[in-house]
Formats: structure tokens, C-alpha cells, sequence
């Protein structure tokens, strides 16, 4: 008996076991409960919508749910969950969606819990909605969760678009410069991107680059002129180092990593930027390891060394920029062209000095080596960026379609950029002029401006696409006023007016690398993703090991035996997958 | 001059004891000052803490970063929440691994190693994230606080602790219990559980800080920002910071000198912010935890064998 009661004792645990295993349960219930609060809101929104509207247009179409995931990155300033429907632009938005039957129905994740909820809602296949922002899972996963048959082709959803979506990716320059940038080499079209489009005077398509900067008001108390040549360079960073440090090494000298060949000093020796990068002129691939002219950089840069100019604690960390800048120790560092973050910390952290002359002014690029045009490294302008992706939960190709045709209508792409008329700006003549706003202590700000006023502008709830919704929920089609940002330094602060000049002068640079070489070329194909994976991170490894090593040693003769090295372990491999890259995004 | 007595015998040498008590108060030292220097740079002025300016003393007194954190009410609701998740995860650990443990002491129990088998599987074999993820979600758990509690409240190697001590409590009193009437239930409240309060204190107390520390589960699982605990909540202000420096440091285009004097007054208060959250999330600890410490030393025995 005790015999027969063990035995069926261990049978009802075994299938208890395989009970609590079994399939069941309904995903469409859970998708319904966890959209339940956002469809509340946007079923009275669209409802007081689709009431106002039906007395102008007389057959409204029927709204389809169209569930999406988005990011919720502003926390600082609104609460997306609670207060996303109040926002001009975002009602602007929705009622063009459901002018075409799409009723958006967004659940939003707080954007630190926002890669794991996408990794395990993919994983598990639970509760994914038709569009989600792919933005941290990254394009190798996307191809994958692709070959999968989990992520759509949007060159499927196209054809069902009423011409608005698919005039922009084939006739608007940045929409068909996008659509040829995410295809990949097989045709297909996982991903929207966002597009990112500089501006400077009605000029499209201009970008802003990275230099090396020196303290200007150091070299003005110093009596030194801006650095010109190399050895005028060596000579201020000197002058720096004695009277500003008393010769203690780090102090006042340059203070950047030089491993990851990020480096700008190295441009001005015709390096390009990075493991590998394109020189956009003679349209070649290449590595700093293969060019002639890395042993010339390696040359200056450990005399820089051994004279006690280049920052040691930099070298594989640059975590301690920010505290040394603080502390007013740096006398140079590689920057973008018009950033001036690290005045203001300077200022904050030495209130004796002179708030109008801390600056770190940029130096135009100089020719290091006879002959050899300097590099810029630019930043792309016309620069795409980050997945956002159909899902297979999308049954109905032609509510896709819609949200598409909505999405990148003339009216929308304007409010990404410009915010909502009335609300934003008034058209005077035909010009926008922006409309003024009274912040908390009577601030006065426009309705335009960027990144200013963050809070005010929520809190009038008056915040446009670019800073609203457009990056982590849906893409973003926006232009960055180059112009704007470099005039600022000028007419703004006053003492950044150099920076202005200098931006100024160095639109037309004409010999440039890029910034970021992965999202200026085409889409590498699956076969060429999983080989500069397997490849990437022995190379960099290796390859930031051996620049530590040669800044230190100075020993040029090692130079060749690294390079070997490196194109064994893979650094050719990546050189010729940018090669077909760029072939592909050419032709 | 009396002669040494060579059978003397030394009471220690002052040489040692000096170099054993400076070995001691460098490791005191050592376990002390990074939650020292947490307090003083939390009270410190904003440009010190963000400059990392501040070594054994506070720079200036400045209180408005806890000024701030008190009249932030998502970290009250995210105390709260963590508050409530360890007291109900206590309880029902406490009374799991009770009354799991009870029959697994029972010589009468048909099919105990079984059921003891079963119980180890798990122990040893974990389905991993996505299963339980799935499952969580199946049950309707999801962005609820169920996620949290119901698995926070089973743990088998905490049935086996208490198993393992209930049986060093002799059989004897279970028997003249149940001569005397009392029924299973009786005999667990009234004989075994009295018994067993080092182990209780220990497994409350070891629960209480693993739900206090804890934060991934409702990273994976609390989507709804008023379900979640202190330590997501203190993530995110450090995740903020880390963003708003990187924003800056990458002086990308459109970041003008007012734009990042903006955020720099963002990532001043964020930077500062997070020592003042360490401090106030781990306060309660260190007030509880003297009063369990000797549980916590009796805990480390528990589990050994005993002679």
C-alpha cells in the first residue's frame, strides 16, 4: 500500500510538472490588459476627435487599434504615461492618424527598464505590439528577430500606401538617402531610421566635425598666438605645463584617449578616425594601422609623451576628463566643434576666474606632414540612426501602411521640426515666426528653441516632436540649425565667438572621415554583420593595446608586426566589409 | 635580582598586539569610509560632490539634495513599495519553508525522499529568465505586484535550512504533543515554531535584505513606475546622471553653452543626488541590522554539521 501511495505521489508530481509546462493562456488578453490605461485615453481622444471631424469630413474611417512600444526617455520633465496626450504636437499627430483610421494605442517603458522589457518580450514572444522602437536592441539583433520573421519588410507595407510614404523614400533626397542607407544588400527594409539633417544657412546637408581644442584665454595670457604648426602646438601646451602646473605632469597639457584613435591630433596626419574609416574624398577604405603617415602621428604624439605633455591617466580612460576640466588641469582635449560643456564646469568649479574668456577654442587643422591634406572628422549630415520596426503582430499591411502615409506627411515632418502653428509659431508673410512664451520668474523663451526651457515648454505642454516623441517612440525627421548652434557661440555667449569663426570656416574642409562610419554606409548584410562581430573585439582589444604601448615606448619599428597582427585577427576583414559598405551606398 | 621563572608563561607581546590592532583599524578603515565618504560628499556642496572633491570631511554643509528627495513623491511610493515587498515576502517565506518543512521532518510522510528529490531539482536547475518570464505572464502576473511576491516567497534552499532544523528538535516533543491531542498544526505553532526563532530570524532577515537590494525582477517584470522599488528607482537617478554627462561630454550639435548650462544643472543635481539616495535607501538597514547580527553569525552555522 505504502508502495502504491509513493507511486502515485511521484505520478501527480511528474504531471503537475508537466501541467504548470503546457501552452495556454491568451496573449491577446494580456496584450489588451497591459494597452488598457493608453486605450482608454486615446478611445475619449479619438472619439472627441472623430465627433469634431465628422462634421467636416463625411466618411471618417473605421479606427483600427495600432499598438506600439515606445521609450519613455523625458522623465525629467513629463511623464509620457500620464501626460503624453496633452501636447499640441502629440494631438497634432494623432489626429492625422486618424484622419486615415489608425487610433495609436502606446504603451510607454521608463527608458533604463526599456532594452530588458524589449529583450524578454522578444524572447518569450509575449505582449509585442506592431511597432516598437528597436533603438537598444541594435541592428544585428533586428536582422536576426528579421530572419526570424518577426520583424516585418517594410518594402511589403509600402505598396499599400496611399503615395504619401512612398513619395518620401523614393522622391523627398533624405527620405530616399535613408531607405538606401537601412536596405540591405538582399533589397529588404527592416528598419525606419531617424534622419538627421543639418542645415546652415538653407544649406542641406552640412555637418559640424570634431577638432582638437586649446584654453584661448591661455594662450592670450601667455601671449601665444592659435597654433598653427606642430611645433607651435608642443610649444603652448609647454608654456601651459610650466606656468599653470608648475611642470607637474598632466597639468595643463592635452588630455584625451588616444587608443581608441578617436584622437583628432590624429586627422592632421591624414589618420582617419577609429579601427577602420572612410576617406570620403578618394572614396577608400582604410585603417590608421595601413596608412603611412600612423607613424607619424605615433612619432608626435609619444614626444608629446615623453616631454610630459600628453595626460597619462587619459590612455585607455577618460573617465577622469570631466573632474581634471573641473579642476581647470586641462589645457586641450578633442571636442566637437561647437561644444562648450566644459567652460561653464570650469567657471562653476573656480569662481575667480573671468567667466567671459574661459574657452576651449578650436585649432584649425594643421598639415602635420608635407603634402598630406589634414582630415576633418565630420559628422554626417545627413545622418541616420537607431530601429524602429513593423512587427508580425501587424496582420493588416494596410493599417501599417496608413500609419506610414501619416507619419511622413508634409504636415508632420513640420511638426517634428517646428511644433504646431498657433501653438509653436504663426505664419507672418509667409515666414514662420516663433511665438513667445513667459516661463516660471518671467523667463521669457521661444517656442523653438531646442534644448532650452525643456521644463517650461512642458509644462505649457507646447513641446514639439524632436524633443517630445520622435527618437525613442517613434523616428525622428529633423533638422539640426547648424547655423543656429554656431551663431550662438558668437552672438549668445560672446566668448565662444572663435568657435563660431572657426565652424564658419570649415564647412567646405572638403577632406573629411567620418565621425561615426556605421551609420553613414549602407547596411552591412547578415553575412558581413556576423563577421565584423566575430571579429570586432579581439581587433579593438588588441588594437588599444598596442596604441597604449606605442604612445608610451615610442618604438615606430613595431608598427608593421602590429598591423600584421591586427589584419590577422580581422582588421582587413572590417576594412573590406566599409569597403563594400560604401561601394554599395555609392552605387 | 630574582631569576625569571623559565616556566613563565607570556601573556602576548605588546609588539603583536599593536600590529594585530593597526591591521584591524586599516580594515575597519576599509569596511567604514565608502559609506563615510557617501555621507559627507551627500552633504557636501553640489560642485564639490560632482567634482569629486571631498576626501574626510564634508565641503560646505548643503541639505538641499535630501530637501529634494523628500518632496519627491515617486521615491516615496518606491520606498513604500519596497517596504511593503519585503513584508510580505518575510511572511511568506516564513510561512512557506514552515510549513514545507514540518512534514519533511514526519517520519510518517510516505514518499519523503521523493518529495525531498523534488524539491532539490529546482535547487540545482533553474529554467532560467524566459521561462519564468513566460510563466509569470501565463498567470497574469505581469506588471503586477505578484511578479515580486510570488516568487519572492519560496525559496528552496531556505525549506531545506529549516527542514534541517526542525529535525535537530527531538522527536520526543512531537510525540508527548500529539499524546496530549494536538493535531499537526498545533504541534507545528506551538512546539516547533517557538523552538525555531534563530532560524526564523535568520531566513527574515536574509529575506528582508535580498528584497531591500533587490531590483532586476521589477526590471524585468514592473513596467508601471508606481509598482517599483527604491533600488529601480535609485538606478534610474544614477542611469540619468550617467546619460546627462555622456549628452554633454559628447558636445553633439545643438548643445550650445546655455543648453548644457541647463543640463550641467541637470547632472549637478543628478550627480549629487544619487550619493543622497544611497544614503536614505540604506539607512534602514543599518539601523535593523545590529539588532540581527547575531542571527546573522548563528546563520552561518546553521547549515554546518554538527558534532
Amino acid at each position: 500500500m505504502k508502495k502504491l501511495l509513493v507511486v502515485l505521489l511521484a505520478a501527480a508530481l511528474c504531471v503537475g510538472m508537466l501541467a504548470g509546462c503546457s501552452k495556454g493562456g491568451d496573449t491577446e488578453t494580456s496584450t489588451e490588459t497591459s494597452t488598457e490605461t493608453s486605450t482608454q485615453t486615446s478611445t475619449e481622444t479619438s472619439t472627441e476627435t472623430s465627433t469634431e471631424s465628422s462634421t467636416e469630413v463625411e466618411t471618417a474611417p473605421e479606427l483600427k487599434d495600432f499598438t506600439m512600444l515606445g521609450d519613455d526617455a523625458f522623465t525629467v520633465y513629463y511623464s509620457a504615461t500620464d501626460s503624453m496626450e496633452e501636447f499640441a504636437a502629440w494631438k497634432l499627430l494623432r489626429s492625422e492618424m486618424e484622419a486615415r483610421g489608425v487610433n495609436m494605442v502606446v504603451e510607454y517603458v521608463l527608458d533604463d527598464q526599456y532594452q530588458n522589457t524589449l529583450q524578454t518580450r522578444f524572447a518569450a514572444m509575449n505582449e509585442i505590439p506592431m511597432f516598437v522602437s528597436c533603438y537598444r536592441l541594435g541592428e544585428t539583433d533586428v536582422l536576426a528577430l528579421a530572419n526570424n520573421g518577426i520583424v516585418l519588410d517594410i518594402n511589403t507595407i509600402l505598396p499599400e500606401s496611399d503615395g504619401t510614404a512612398s513619395n518620401f523614400f523614393t522622391n523627398n533626397d533624405f527620405g530616399a538617402a535613408a531607405k538606401a542607407k537601412v536596405t540591405t544588400p538582399e533589397g529588404q527594409m527592416y528598419w525606419l531610421p531617424n534622419i538627421y539633417i543639418s542645415v546652415f544657412e538653407g544649406r542641406y546637408g552640412i555637418g559640424t566635425n570634431i577638432c582638437v581644442t586649446i584654453r584661448q584665454d591661455w594662450l592670450e595670457e601667455q601671449g601665444l598666438e592659435m597654433p598653427t604648426t606642430l611645433d607651435e602646438y608642443t610649444n603652448a601646451l609647454k608654456t601651459f605645463n610650466t606656468a599653470y602646473g608648475g611642470g607637474d605632469a598632466g597639468f595643463g597639457v592635452y588630455s584625451y584617449d588616444p587608443c581608441s584613435l578617436n584622437d583628432a591630433i590624429a586627422q592632421w596626419f591624414g589618420v582617419v578616425r577609429g579601427l577602420a574609416n572612410i576617406k570620403w574624398t578618394e572614396g577608400e577604405a582604410t585603417s590608421p594601422w595601413f596608412q603611412e603617415t600612423f607613424t607619424d602621428y605615433i612619432t608626435y604624439v609619444n614626444s608629446l609623451y615623453t616631454q610630459g605633455l600628453y595626460d597619462d591617466e587619459m590612455i585607455g580612460d577618460t573617465q577622469t576628463l570631466r573632474t581634471k576640466s573641473s579642476n581647470n588641469q586641462v589645457g586641450s582635449y578633442t571636442a566637437y566643434a561647437l561644444s562648450t560643456t566644459y567652460e561653464p564646469l570650469i567657471v562653476a568649479a573656480n569662481p575667480s576666474l573671468d567667466a567671459s574668456k574661459v574657452c576651449y577654442a578650436d585649432i584649425y587643422p594643421i598639415e602635420a606632414v608635407e603634402g598630406v591634406k589634414p582630415l576633418l572628422a565630420l559628422e554626417d549630415p545627413v545622418y541616420i540612426w537607431d530601429e524602429f520596426v513593423f512587427t508580425n503582430q501587424l496582420t493588416d499591411l494596410a493599417l501599417g501602411a496608413a500609419w506610414l502615409d501619416a507619419y511622413y506627411c508634409d504636415e508632420h515632418l513640420d511638426c517634428i521640426n517646428y511644433g504646431v502653428e498657433g501653438v509653436n509659431y504663426e505664419v507672418v508673410n509667409g515666414e514662420k515666426q516663433w511665438k513667445q512664451y513667459t516661463g516660471a520668474d518671467g523667463v521669457q523663451y521661444n517656442a523653438d528653441q531646442l534644448n532650452q526651457y525643456l521644463q517650461e515648454k512642458a509644462d505649457e505642454r507646447i513641446s514639439y516632436g524632436k524633443i517630445l516623441y520622435s527618437r525613442y517612440i517613434t523616428p525622428d525627421y529633423t533638422y539640426y540649425m547648424l547655423d543656429t548652434a554656431t551663431f550662438n557661440c558668437r552672438d549668445v555667449l560672446g566668448w565662444a565667438a572663435q568657435k563660431c569663426e572657426y565652424q564658419t570656416n570649415t564647412l567646405d574642409w572638403g577632406n573629411w572621415t567620418s565621425i561615426d562610419v556605421g551609420g553613414t554606409l549602407a547596411t552591412a548584410s547578415a553575412e558581413e554583420t556576423e563577421k565584423y562581430n566575430e571579429v570586432y573585439n579581439t581587433v579593438d582589444t588588441a588594437s588599444k593595446a598596442y596604441v597604449a604601448e606605442l604612445v608610451k615606448n615610442g618604438n615606430v619599428g613595431d608598427i608593421q608586426a602590429y598591423s600584421a597582427q591586427l589584419a590577422s585577427l580581422g582588421l582587413q576583414d572590417i576594412v573590406d566589409i566599409y569597403q563594400a559598405r560604401y561601394n554599395r551606398f555609392v552605387g | 635580582m630574582s631569576k625569571r621563572n623559565p616556566n613563565h608563561i607570556k601573556n602576548g607581546s605588546v609588539t603583536a598586539s599593536v600590529i594585530i590592532y593597526l591591521i584591524l583599524a586599516l580594515l575597519a578603515i576599509i569596511c567604514v569610509y565608502p559609506m563615510w565618504y557617501t555621507i559627507i560628499i551627500s552633504i557636501s556642496r553640489p560642485i564639490a560632490a560632482r567634482t569629486l572633491d571631498v576626501y574626510l570631511l564634508p565641503k560646505g554643509l548643503y541639505w538641499g539634495s535630501y530637501g529634494q528627495l523628500v518632496v519627491d513623491k515617486q521615491m516615496w511610493i518606491c520606498y513604500g513599495n519596497t517596504i511593503l515587498y519585503a513584508g510580505v515576502c518575510t511572511i511568506g517565506m516564513l510561512a512557506t519553508c514552515a510549513m514545507c518543512a514540518y512534514p519533511l521532518t514526519s517520519p510518517l510522510l510516505a514518499g519523503k525522499r521523493i518529495v525531498v528529490f523534488f524539491i532539490l531539482i529546482p535547487m540545482y536547475f533553474s529554467g532560467g529568465l524566459i521561462p519564468q518570464y513566460i510563466w509569470l505572464s501565463k498567470l497574469g502576473m505581469y506588471n503586477t505586484r505578484w511578479a515580486i511576491i510570488f516568487p519572492g516567497i519560496v525559496s528552496m534552499w531556505y525549506i531545506i535550512l529549516v527542514r534541517t532544523y526542525f529535525a535537530s528538535i527531538p522527536e520526543s516533543l512531537r510525540e508527548s504533543a500529539r499524546i496530549d491531542g494536538a493535531n499537526n498544526f498545533q504541534i507545528l505553532f506551538n512546539v516547533y515554531l517557538p523552538t525555531s526563532k534563530p532560524i526564523l530570524a535568520v531566513i527574515a532577515i536574509y529575506t528582508i535584505v535580498a528584497q531591500w537590494n533587490s531590483w532586476f525582477a521589477a526590471s524585468i517584470y514592473l513596467v508601471k513606475q508606481n509598482l517599483q522599488p527604491l533600488q529601480l528607482y535609485l538606478r534610474r537617478i544614477l542611469i540619468l546622471q550617467q546619460n546627462l554627462t555622456q549628452a554633454m561630454e559628447s558636445g553633439q550639435g545643438g548643445v550650445t553653452s546655455d543648453t548644457s548650462e541647463g543640463m550641467e544643472q541637470m547632472a549637478l543635481s543628478a550627480d549629487q543626488l544619487k550619493y543622497t539616495m544611497i544614503v536614505v535607501s540604506t539607512l534602514p538597514i543599518m539601523v535593523v541590522y545590529p539588532f540581527f547580527q547575531k542571527y546573522f553569525v548563528k546563520g552561518v552555522m546553521v547549515g554546518s554539521l554538527k558534532g
